[in-house]
């Protein structure tokens, strides 16, 4: 029971990092109808900055204050030269360009910082368990995780519900013609967005950086987790982001950990030995299937 | 026209209704489009004659009411089905295929009408050469579509839906956007066209629709508020009232 | 550019250079040219697709994959004498080979049932899911090598009998093949499917206007794009004589995608072109630099922003 607990918090964090991911996903492909493949860059970008300024400094929330704003900037680079051009085209443009990003900062990433994964360590005050019932110690940083993620919603919940600002967002995401003609420069509140979804991708990587090897394409495996977690909670809604991802989060964390032996109660040892990893590593994707041949828009359709 | 009210409708939409977000954009319509007519349907902006067309197209699903066909329902079924069945639209834009050339497109409709769309062999061949003939296309029957002059895109498509021999084909504004020209050439081409196929016709020019329709259904806020021979619904004073009072 | 020319000239070319190759008795230079043959097929498979159909699939490497994993899977249970299931066991390849064709065709239809219903953004992230779950699949089956993969040491399938070990036999099978698919390919599009799919690119709604079932065609078209890209895969094994699951990743649809581009999406020689070009830069590159990503990256990053008619309109292949 108290595995249970651990394993469905755990599933909890894994989420939020997901919403981090989805919601700049989500957001810039609803407003901006602009698939960005190179989402998970920004997340490796989030955690090689992070990585490399808490190594010099010794802060955490240095590398945390300092990664966010440099993914936030390379987003705005991102933005400016590609995004704003391709905006209009085709799909497979958009696709193929921030493919190349992709490779692009991969192997930047391999040139500057080499091959060996770096390091990101939680700072110390937050480090070490905590009780959250009797007997059942769980790791304050996990805690604090989910915390943050928790924070964004609201944050963004605020801003998209509560200010002027997300009005506009939302009525871009309905109507990106009408706004223009009410006087709203499109281009700066599409950057804004984008910048956003790009900080919070870092922030995702930050945050994920000490569980996850800090390497070379460590944004793809996550990036495709989060277009799961898109499809499955509706194209342009945050809330159906924030739903998705803790399905996913939750799925998956809970899949892996019990299928195995969920299986072995059904089918013969030897053929839920052999299947019991691969359906846990697949488990998500199927249940993505079910949602899509269910509703074909997500669950949250607009 | 006498021999069109001796026959059984082809076209039947009774007591249609249909609401966007609790609003109803269409309510209680009935309609009926016989053989050999032409059958306008007017009324203000707004007043759901788009929606009227996409339910009887199948686009929209209806709330209430139930579309038939040569008798049959067509309820339940998409425009894919309903084409085959005979029902057959044209389109408001010109929607036709760039990068097709002209008798390509009306190779699409016959075959797609015979079944014959999953031959994967034999090389596609001419089909419907008369219907090429008839508007004046053979010229510019291997030229991509996509390269065509604006007035000529509208022939081919609606050559390519007269090509499909469709019992009934519905039309959504085809004189919108004809310069003042070139719409005489148009009507005269419906009035021919309607012999074979009958027309269910969205237009807004009114000196047309009065001199080509058999019958006119005036459509205000949802609710056919009149429907008969051009005189007698000119004549109405609900239609005066409501219509063409305001119009321009 | 229509007409079977683009193709003759590609294929001409592909059998001139194994002319010289041969001449020239440098054995790993047939390795490289069956690599552009083999990836000719696959992408040729993919553009049936995303050039014709106008879909961008961005999860073909599962089929690709797949079908090496048939090969990988059935000669393995053949050296160890254990038939798969009591039956399942060969190197043979008139077996292995359209095995691998049923194989990638079932997944076709599996995958595109759920993946057509859906379109745009949409497509192309659930493509690439269910490649990637693919991926995490064959990673776990320890069975045939998890993720380091498996090395079919003991050589290639075996045609009529005799072994494809000798790279000049191999390379004619895979040239004959390309050549058979190209026909194939030449014949479809001008054939009323062709005409159908081509025109579901152009204006999907229109299509089904006029009384076609969309859905129905792009799935026929997917699982004849799948099974065929599987048949790819079943020669790509043979060619490296390994099985991973990178064959599966999603680098190798992008890669699929790029060689399809580079070629020309609206011929049906494109993507033979394509991978001529893409295999021969990627080989060059790899001797300059082991960070030949990179530039690979920037070229593509450059045509794509600064080619309005797309890469295609570079090479002078103006799409239908």
């Amino acid at each position: 029971m108290l595995l249970f607990l651990e394993q469905l918090l755990n599933g909890v964090q894994l989420g939020m990092t997901l919403f981090l991911m989805a919601a700049g996903l989500t957001l810039v492909f609803g407003v901006m109808n602009f698939i960005n493949l190179a989402h998970g860059s920004l997340f490796m970008a989030g955690a090689y900055i992070a990585a490399a300024i808490t190594a010099a400094t010794g802060s955490f929330l240095a590398g945390l204050v300092v990664g966010v704003l440099g993914a936030a900037l390379f987003g705005v680079l991102l933005d400016r030269v590609i995004v704003r051009r391709l905006e209009g085209r085709d799909h497979l443009d958009q696709v193929l360009a921030t493919f190349a990003v992709i490779l692009i900062a991969n192997e930047t990433v391999r040139l500057v910082f080499g091959r060996q994964p770096l390091a990101l360590d939680p700072p110390d005050w937050l480090s070490g368990t905590v009780e959250i019932l009797p007997g059942a110690p769980y790791p304050v940083y996990r805690l604090a995780v989910i915390g943050v993620g928790l924070a964004v919603m609201l944050l963004l919940y605020w801003l998209v519900m509560r200010t002027k600002v997300g009005m506009w967002v939302r009525a871009g995401a309905t109507n990106p013609e009408m706004i223009q003609l009410l006087g709203v420069d499109i281009s700066r509140l599409n950057g804004l967005i984008f910048a956003l979804g790009a900080a919070l991708a870092g922030l995702a990587g930050i945050v994920a950086g000490p569980f996850i090897a800090i390497q070379s394409g460590m944004g793809e495996t996550i990036l495709i987790l989060a277009f799961v977690v898109v499809v499955i909670g509706g194209i342009g809604s945050i809330a159906g982001a924030a739903i998705g991802a803790l399905v996913v989060g939750i799925g998956d964390t809970l899949g892996r950990a019990y299928l195995p032996d969920l299986l072995r109660a059904v089918v013969p040892a030897g053929t839920a030995d052999g299947l019991g990893p691969a359906l846990a590593s697949m488990g998500i994707y199927l249940l993505m299937a079910v949602v899509l041949a269910v509703r074909p828009k997500g669950l949250i359709a607009r | 026209m006498a021999d069109a009210l001796l026959q059984a409708p082809l076209l039947e939409a009774d007591r249609l209704a249909k609401a966007f977000g609790g609003v109803f954009a269409v309510r209680d319509v009935s309609l009926e489009l016989l053989p050999g007519e032409i059958h306008a349907l007017i009324g203000p902006n707004g007043a759901g004659k788009s929606t009227v067309i996409g339910l009887l197209h199948g686009t929209i699903r209806a709330d209430a009411g139930g579309v038939r066909f040569k008798g049959t329902s067509l309820d339940g079924q998409g425009p894919a089905a309903r084409a085959q069945a005979g029902l057959a639209r044209s389109y408001q834009r010109t929607a036709i295929f760039d990068g097709l050339t002209v008798a390509e497109h009306l190779g699409l409709a016959v075959r797609a009408a015979e079944r014959r769309t999953f031959g994967c062999w034999r090389r596609a061949g001419i089909e419907a050469p008369e219907v090429l003939q008839d508007f004046g296309l053979e010229a510019l029957a291997d030229r991509r579509a996509g390269d065509l002059a604006h007035g000529q895109q509208r022939l081919v498509e609606l050559a390519m839906v007269v090509a499909a021999k469709p019992a009934a084909i519905l039309m959504d504004e085809p004189f919108a956007g004809l310069a003042p020209d070139d719409r005489p050439a148009l009507a005269d081409r419906l009035a021919v066209l309607k012999r074979r196929h009958a027309l269910l016709l969205v237009e807004h020019d009114m000196d047309v629709v009065f001199r080509l329709a058999d019958r006119i259904s005036v459509l205000v806020a949802g609710s056919v508020i009149a429907s008969g021979p051009p005189e007698l619904v000119r004549a109405d004073p609900a239609v005066q009232r409501a219509y063409l009072k305001d119009d321009g | 550019m229509r007409g079977a020319w683009p193709s003759a000239l590609a294929l001409g070319g592909l059998a001139l250079a194994a002319v010289y190759v041969d001449y020239s008795g440098q054995r790993y230079l047939w390795t490289i040219l069956t690599l552009i043959a083999v990836y000719a097929l696959a992408a040729s498979a993919l553009n049936l697709v995303l050039g014709m159909g106008g879909l961008v699939s961005f999860g073909h490497a599962a089929f690709f994959g797949a079908g090496a994993y048939v090969v990988g899977i059935l000669s393995l249970h053949a050296f160890e004498n254990q038939p798969l299931f009591g039956i399942l066991a060969a190197n043979e390849a008139l077996f292995v080979w359209p095995a691998a064709l049923v194989a990638g065709g079932v997944l076709g239809l599996l995958i595109g049932l759920v993946c057509l219903r859906t379109s745009g953004a949409y497509f192309i992230m659930i493509t690439l899911a269910f490649a990637q779950m693919l991926f995490f699949g064959f990673v776990s089956a320890e069975r045939y090598g998890g993720e380091d993969g498996l090395s079919l040491w003991w050589g290639r399938n075996v045609l009529f009998g005799e072994s494809l070990d000798d790279r000049r036999r191999f390379f004619i099978a895979v040239w004959l093949l390309l050549s058979g698919w190209t026909v194939v390919k030449l014949r479809l599009v001008a054939a009323p499917l062709g005409r159908a799919i081509l025109a579901s690119r152009m204006n999907p709604e229109r299509l089904e206007a006029l009384g076609v079932d969309v859905y129905r065609l792009r799935l026929l078209t997917f699982v004849l794009s799948a099974a065929v890209a599987a048949l790819a895969g079943a020669l790509l094994a043979n060619l490296t004589s390994f099985v991973s699951p990178a064959n599966l990743a999603w680098p190798v649809s992008g890669k699929l995608i790029v060689i399809c581009v580079l070629g020309g999406l609206g011929t049906v020689a494109g993507p033979i072109f394509g991978a001529a070009v893409f295999i021969l830069l990627e080989e060059t590159l790899v001797g300059y630099t082991e960070h030949w990503q990179l530039f690979v990256g920037l070229a593509l990053l450059a045509i794509v922003l600064f080619s309005r008619q797309g890469v295609s309109g570079l090479f002078g292949f103006r799409r239908d």
